[in-house]
């Protein structure tokens, strides 16, 4: 009898020491959603501004350019998305406004285009970038025939279009 | 059965919007404006020299359409005069005439004294160049021979409207 | 006789506390809740990452061993889609240490370590889902975060 009380102590001693001696593990799960939907943004920055105020006799007014004023910046996780640009309303007679804009890398930038009614393609190709502070040329080309225009503004509409 | 459908919606519009081709528009504001341009430019070196008479006449006179001129504006109704710095010499008068532009209206030839003349009126809107400019020198046998000698003629060109 | 009812009664009273620990684990990791879907749909135009967190979760805590040996490991199902990356930082308990943000992956890391004698807590988790545009339209999906804590008595 008292030999088997001590084995049965014993045994208790022991899954307690056993219990006592090891690294305890817990472990749990979570499970986490997430996804990418197609972005595409870009934005503007600055304030042009185009004064013609002379010319070389004979010619026409010489043209001005300004480079410097404005910027923009895209956004985009698609491939092969591009921007186009339009004008609300046309240029007064013998008035042209062209934009350029500088292609993020791996775009084609098409040049200054002419602004008009209808939208323009001014850079195509742009394929998964987020760029900022690309240049933004804009050109005012004026005929004699103009005449005299008084300080004006024109909105132009950049609108970016997802690739797939 | 209605949040079932509710839920195949919801998927619906989820796909649709996933694979729709996504556009975003912004703007800028340019400003721009054309100052009133009047701009003329003269190119050439027009020479005239007396050197001749018919008997019982002035001696000959001299002219010269060699020069050039080229004119800009954006007004409407400019005009260009032209005038010496000192009157010439006696007995010599020097005249000039300019070819009009499109619409414009030429004087013919003037002569030139210190008071600006109006040598083509009704200039408008207009960018033209290679226009004859004519000079021409007149003498009446009272003039001193004048071995060689030169004058600036000061052309301007007067904004429309 | 007295000495076997000693014997007894210890080995009673050891029984007892043995039935106390499996009852109530010394060592406890639970998490609370399932964080919402983490959708990018949208961008600070020009910036070169995305993202979006998430910090609804919590984790429950307790280490009854007072080593300061605990640590909170954390592993992915699946491999993040290229481009992507999901990190996760977990406020660490009293005198512990956290290391996040650890950007997860299906190789176990340490986001806690140095987790001592903890009777018990609920502590925040912040998960950030980021992208760059290389990586694409990404379809929504999901991974399993399988965490391991372990403490050393």
């Amino acid at each position: 009898m008292i030999f088997n009380n001590v084995r049965c102590a014993a045994v208790a001693l022991a899954l307690v020491a056993f219990g006592a001696a090891s690294a305890q593990a817990q472990t749990a799960t979570q499970t986490v959603t997430f996804g990418v939907n197609a972005i595409n943004q870009i934005a503007f920055a600055g304030s042009p501004t185009l004064t013609i105020t002379t010319a070389v006799a004979g010619a026409a007014p010489t043209s001005v350019t300004d480079a410097l004023s404005a910027t923009w910046a895209v956004t985009t996780n698609q491939t092969g998305a591009k921007i186009t640009a339009s004008i609300p309303a046309a240029m007064g007679t013998g008035l042209t406004l062209s934009v350029s804009l500088t292609a993020p890398t791996g775009a084609t930038s098409a040049g200054f285009q002419a602004l008009s009614t209808t939208a323009v393609d001014l850079v195509t190709v742009i394929t998964k970038q987020a760029q900022a502070s690309l240049g933004v040329s804009y050109k005012l080309d004026a005929t004699a025939a103009a005449g005299v225009v008084a300080s004006s503004t024109k909105v132009v509409t950049y609108t970016i279009t997802g690739g797939t | 059965m209605m949040i079932k459908n509710a839920r195949r919606t919801a998927v619906a519009l989820a796909l649709v919007a996933f694979g729709a081709v996504t556009a975003q528009a912004q703007t800028q504001t340019v400003a721009f404006s054309v100052s009133a341009i009047n701009q003329i430019a003269f190119t050439g070196t027009p020479t005239l020299a007396i050197t001749t008479a018919t008997a019982g006449l002035n001696p000959t006179p001299a002219t010269d359409a060699s020069a050039r001129w080229a004119v800009t504006t954006n007004t409407n109704g400019a005009k260009v005069t032209a005038s010496i710095a000192t009157v010439m010499p006696t007995g010599l008068t020097l005249s000039a005439g300019l070819a009009q532009p499109t619409g414009g209206s030429t004087a013919g030839l003037q002569a030139l004294g210190t008071t600006a003349v109006d040598l083509v009126t009704g200039i408008s809107y207009l960018a033209e160049g290679a226009l004859v400019v004519t000079y021409k020198l007149d003498a009446l046998p009272t003039a001193v021979a004048v071995a060689s000698g030169s004058k600036i003629v000061t052309y301007t060109i007067v904004s429309g409207t | 006789m007295r000495i076997a009812s000693a014997l007894l009664l210890a080995a009673g009273l050891m029984l007892s506390s043995v039935r106390s620990a499996i009852a109530q684990p010394s060592t406890m990791l639970s998490v609370n809740g399932t964080p919402a879907s983490m959708i990018i749909s949208s961008a600070v135009t020009g910036v070169g990452s995305m993202s979006v967190t998430d910090a609804t979760t919590t984790y429950f805590v307790r280490v009854k061993n007072a080593s300061g040996n605990g640590t909170i490991s954390a592993q992915l199902s699946a491999p993040m889609p290229l481009g992507t990356t999901l990190s996760l930082t977990m406020t660490p308990s009293f005198g512990a240490t956290s290391l996040g943000p650890v950007d997860l992956s299906t190789v176990s890391q340490a986001v806690v370590t140095n987790i001592q004698k903890e009777n018990g807590s609920t502590l925040a988790m912040t998960y950030v889902f980021a992208a760059t545009a290389a990586a694409g339209v990404v379809p929504t999906q999901s991974r399993t975060v399988t965490f391991t804590l372990v403490a050393v008595p």
